[in-house]
């Protein structure tokens, strides 16, 4: 990370928000006990002890994994497959583009709250044992890996200092660009990572298309799927009776002057529009669409994602 | 072809308010908020939703928004439609300026033609009301009461609340005793209507000298094709009009149970002789006395009464006459101030000895025959009305300032500090009578008297008789003879013959000085030489002499409309104030003094009073005295105009006569046949508000 720190640990989490993840953290184990660490069986074949099946011997197989008893009987080389025992690994997407800067009064900007958001996951899923990786999204002043096409990418990990490392790259000044979510999620699904939950984290101003043809790869290729809106208030209920001169905060800063008065009305029912076409959306392809407002507290949100895992028994 | 005009054009000057909407558009749209915005993904779509579905209904709402502007605008310039091409077309609308000449005069008050009990005044608010009601809001007014001195009410005012104006018109004062100067009236509102279009309304009777000078005043065709000059004629019931012109009581302070003497003036403004004019008099609102005498047209006839006021104190006078066609002049009112008793202080010539040979001496000889014959019930004597002392050498000025009246008798021997101590009573409004006998020194007594200006009459002469002869001078009306007299001569200019003798000389004669007089006799009165009879004949003469001299050191309790009023309060440290009312009217307050005054006097004749009000209410109740004020009838004559004259009028301003209730809704009618649009204009714009407001839902 070369840009200076646009927040400060202590700007994620107050000692209420602190207080409020450990009550979050402790939901988050009793509903996850059995579940995470040990007990998610994986389809991909790995060293657990756990028997699956035989299968014929094949130049290369370890001989390590031949079962010989099997073999003696049948007269043909056997080894043996197990089930992999792995740790659920989790990847945020947080957008970090212009639009995220938006807050209202001394509100949080979006971009915070999708932070305190993230960070909070990542959070619950450290005290799981599970492993957790970042993508920042957007902007121009993060982190551009190897191939250029990624602001920040945080392989997977575990620990500790996975976490200080996950909340470092989310504490990166916020980004001003405009929103680019599809590139990141177009080189995750060519990374082929472990199959695990992908959580973006965004405001969803932009053109769902390209964002859910990639989100859709990813889900053929058997990632979960969990998207979290960040709304600001005065973006959704767009309380203005009179001109306003709204200046974009992707677009070059660009200024439109706008009467509000009969705008009002269209307005609401666009945005409300957006809303219904994700949740939509997340509904055909058996994700989970959760909103959190920046005016409502990050725990909010996150708990009530948390009641609806816990509702339908995942 | 429809002519279309305006009430008020000037107000077209607005029209370009109209544009309002699109400035305020602009001017909103200057004054955008700046707000940094995430969401333009979903403002784009927003955007382009309004682009495509509300872009036609915001262009109608912004031409809707136009049109409301301009409506109100038109609206209140209140647009008409008018047929007609006759000057009465031509003058309404377009902005006229509607003058009312009110008559204000005191003729007013006659009671109307046709109109029972209704007085042409209260016509004259009739019409000038329905007048007013039948203008429109923002059209211009401008009312004139027309009296001596021509008086502005309201002048170029817009009409912005009918009901206002109503009030202005309800709140209109009664008129006063001022006659109608309607020349002047008139020249005035024709220079108030300037070179605008004006409707001028002449509301008056037809008295004959309220035109008087009018040929003088009104400037010679005055009337243009864009001005009509109406004159809406009322007539009194009839012309037959008697007037009370004065009541005058003599003398206006009485001694309680003697008569004294009221005289009442009747003038006739009939044209025709009336035989019997009954006058009633009342006093304190009862009955006193009634007279009557038959009256020519034109002739002012006196008529007298002798009342005995049975009690002290103030009282009120009225005289009455039949109520006929101007009851405001019908009646007169007069203040009488009676007292229970007078005391005299009798100055005694030390020189003078002897019961009858002094003034002292034959005045307490005088009392106490009255007296006696009061208690026996005496018909000349109904109350013992004096009180006398003597003083000799010890008449100093503490003394004399507890009497009533200060009698000065003989004069032989003149101190001079007695000189000086009365020129102080009478500087401080007391009473003094001088009562010299032949034996006086002529020279010294002029010189000592005029020295201090206490001289009324200048002695020339002293005529001394001899006893047993024959009285040669008397009083008329009186049983008083005189044997021994002296010769007055008055100071012109200064002095009043008060009393004369039966062959015309002075007898009394008095001289006024800072509110107190000084009044000096002709003779002495005493019994020497057989002067005086003591005798109670003499009484009533004395009586006379007394309250005469007190009634000029007292002010007067009946006063002409506009004469300073003025009551001398002996006590004024008890009185915690002073109001003066008159009639029905609200009274105002006076400060209270030694002497009140009321400088301007009353504005309107009728029954007056002051009420003085105890510093401790437990040193007695309220006191009130009683002012007459008197007006002057000039305007009682209610003769009609000639018809030369009221054509000679109308040739000059192209005046219009309206008679009647019937010509008078006929030439309203006339005036208001163009269509006034305004309603029309108001339901458009109510409808235009209601789209306005329907489009505007559809934003929400």
């Amino acid at each position: 990370m070369t840009a200076a720190a646009a927040y400060e640990l202590s700007d994620l989490f107050g000692a209420d928000g602190r207080q409020a993840l450990e009550h979050l953290r402790v939901r988050a184990r009793r509903l996850v006990t059995g579940m995470l660490h040990g007990g998610h069986r994986s389809r991909r074949k790995g060293v657990s002890t756990e028997f699956d099946h035989h299968a014929l011997y094949q130049p290369g197989d370890p001989l390590k994994l031949i079962d010989w008893k099997a073999s003696a009987r049948h007269d043909r080389v056997y080894v043996k497959r197990q089930l992999e025992d792995t740790a659920l690994q989790v990847r945020l997407v947080v957008d970090r583009s212009g639009s995220m800067r938006r807050a209202t009064g001394t509100g949080p900007t979006k971009y915070l709250q999708a932070a305190r958001l993230a960070t909070a996951l990542a959070f619950v899923i450290l005290e799981e044992r599970d492993r957790f990786g970042l993508t920042i999204a957007g902007g121009d002043a993060g982190h551009r890996s190897a191939d250029g096409k990624t602001d920040a990418w945080l392989p997977a990990g575990s620990g500790e200092t996975q976490l200080v490392r996950f909340v470092k790259a989310l504490c990166t000044a916020e980004g001003s660009g405009r929103d680019g979510l599809a590139e990141p999620l177009r080189v995750q699904v060519e990374r082929s990572e472990r199959r695990g939950l992908t959580v973006l984290i965004s405001d969803l101003m932009f053109d769902p298309g390209p964002v859910q043809s990639q989100l859709a790869r990813l889900a053929a290729q058997g990632h979960d799927l969990l998207v979290f809106q960040v709304c600001d208030p005065v973006e959704q209920d767009f309380p203005f009776s009179r001109w306003i001169r709204f200046q974009s905060l992707e677009a070059g800063g660009r200024g439109r002057r706008v009467d509000t008065v009969p705008l009002k009305r269209l307005y609401r029912e666009e945005f409300a529009a957006v809303q219904e076409e994700w949740r939509a959306w997340c509904r055909r392809s058996d994700s989970h669409f959760c909103i959190a407002r920046s005016d409502a507290a990050m725990e909010t949100a996150l708990a009530e994602y948390l009641s609806f895992r816990e509702r339908i028994g995942r | 072809m429809a002519d279309i005009s305006f009430s008020n054009p000037h107000l077209l000057w607005a029209l370009p308010l109209a544009a309002a909407p699109v400035i305020i558009y602009f001017l909103m749209r200057f004054r955008a908020v700046t707000v940094p915005w995430g969401a333009d993904y979903v403002l784009e779509r927003a955007l382009e939703r309004l682009r495509k579905k509300l872009f036609v209904d915001q262009l109608l709402l912004m031409v809707l928004r136009t049109l409301a502007a301009a409506g109100i605008v038109v609206a209140i310039a209140r647009p008409l439609t008018s047929r007609q091409s006759g000057s009465a077309g031509a003058v309404q609308g377009s902005g006229v300026h509607h003058i009312v000449v009110l008559d204000d005069s005191a003729s007013t008050l006659a009671r109307v033609a046709g109109g029972g009990a209704t007085t042409i005044w209260e016509r004259e608010k009739e019409i000038l009301h329905r007048l007013v009601t039948s203008w429109g809001r923002g059209e211009r007014w401008s009312l004139l009461l027309a009296a001596d001195e021509p008086r502005w009410v309201r002048e170029y005012a817009e009409i912005t609340d009918l009901d206002e104006a109503a009030r202005v018109v309800e709140s209109l004062e009664q008129p006063g005793e001022e006659s109608a100067a309607l020349g002047r009236a008139l020249a005035l509102a024709l220079a108030a209507a300037g070179d605008r279009p004006a409707e001028i309304v002449l509301i008056a009777d037809d008295q004959a000298s309220s035109w008087t000078g009018a040929e003088d005043a009104l400037p010679v065709a005055a009337g243009g094709p864009r001005r009509e000059v109406t004159w809406v004629r009322l007539s009194p019931r009839d012309r037959d009009n008697l007037a009370i012109t004065g009541v005058a009581v003599s003398p206006e302070v009485c001694l309680a149970g003697h008569p004294c003497t009221v005289e009442v003036k009747v003038r006739s403004f009939a044209s025709a002789p009336v035989d019997d004019v009954s006058v009633e008099l009342l006093l304190d609102g009862s009955f006193a006395a009634r007279s009557s005498t038959p009256i020519q047209p034109g002739q002012e006839a006196t008529l007298t009464f002798t009342i005995s006021p049975p009690e002290a104190g103030s009282h009120r006078l009225a005289a009455r006459l039949p109520d006929d066609v101007l009851p405001a002049d019908d009646e007169a009112f007069a203040g009488i101030d009676v007292r229970g008793r007078a005391s005299l202080m009798v100055c005694r010539d030390p020189a003078k000895e002897g019961t009858f040979a002094s003034a002292g001496g034959f005045l307490t000889l005088v009392a106490e025959v009255a007296s006696r014959t009061a208690k026996e019930g005496g018909p000349l004597v109904p109350a013992a009305p004096l009180v006398v002392e003597t003083c000799a050498e010890d008449c100093s000025a503490a003394a004399l300032q507890k009497a009533d009246v200060v009698v000065v008798d003989g004069g032989s021997r003149l101190d001079p500090d007695l000189v000086a101590a009365l020129a102080l009573r009478v500087d401080a409004g007391g009473a003094v009578l001088l009562a010299p006998d032949p034996g006086i020194d002529v020279d010294a007594w002029n010189e000592a008297f005029a020295a201090v200006g206490l001289l009324p009459a200048k002695v020339t002469a002293a005529v001394e008789g001899s006893p047993g002869m024959e009285p040669v001078r008397r009083l008329p009306g009186s049983a008083a003879a005189f044997h021994s007299w002296l010769d007055l001569e008055p100071v012109p200019g200064q002095s009043v013959v008060l009393r004369s003798f039966a062959d015309g000389g002075p007898f009394a004669v008095g001289l006024s000085r800072r509110g107190g007089t000084v009044v000096e006799l002709a003779a002495g009165l005493n019994a020497r030489i057989n002067n005086l009879v003591v005798f109670v004949d003499v009484l009533p003469t004395v009586v006379d002499l007394v309250t005469l001299v007190m009634s000029r050191a007292s002010h007067p309790r009946t006063v002409q409309v506009g004469e300073a009023i003025a009551l001398a309060l002996p006590a004024a440290g008890d009185v915690a104030g002073v109001t003066f009312g008159i009639g029905d009217a609200e009274p105002v307050p006076v400060e209270p003094a030694p002497v009140v005054r009321l400088a301007g006097g009353a504005r309107r004749s009728g029954l007056g009073s002051f009420l003085l009000l105890p510093r401790d209410s437990a040193g007695g109740a309220a006191e009130r005295v009683w002012i007459g004020v008197q007006g002057p009838r000039k305007d009682a004559d209610l003769a009609a105009l000639a018809k030369d004259r009221e054509t000679q009028a109308a040739a000059a301003i192209d005046l219009t006569t309206v008679g009647s209730w019937e010509e008078l809704d006929r030439l309203l009618e006339r005036r208001r046949t163009g269509r006034d649009w305004q309603p029309w204009l108001l339901a458009a714009l109510a409808a235009v508000l209601v789209g306005e407001t329907a489009l505007c839902r559809r934003f929400v």
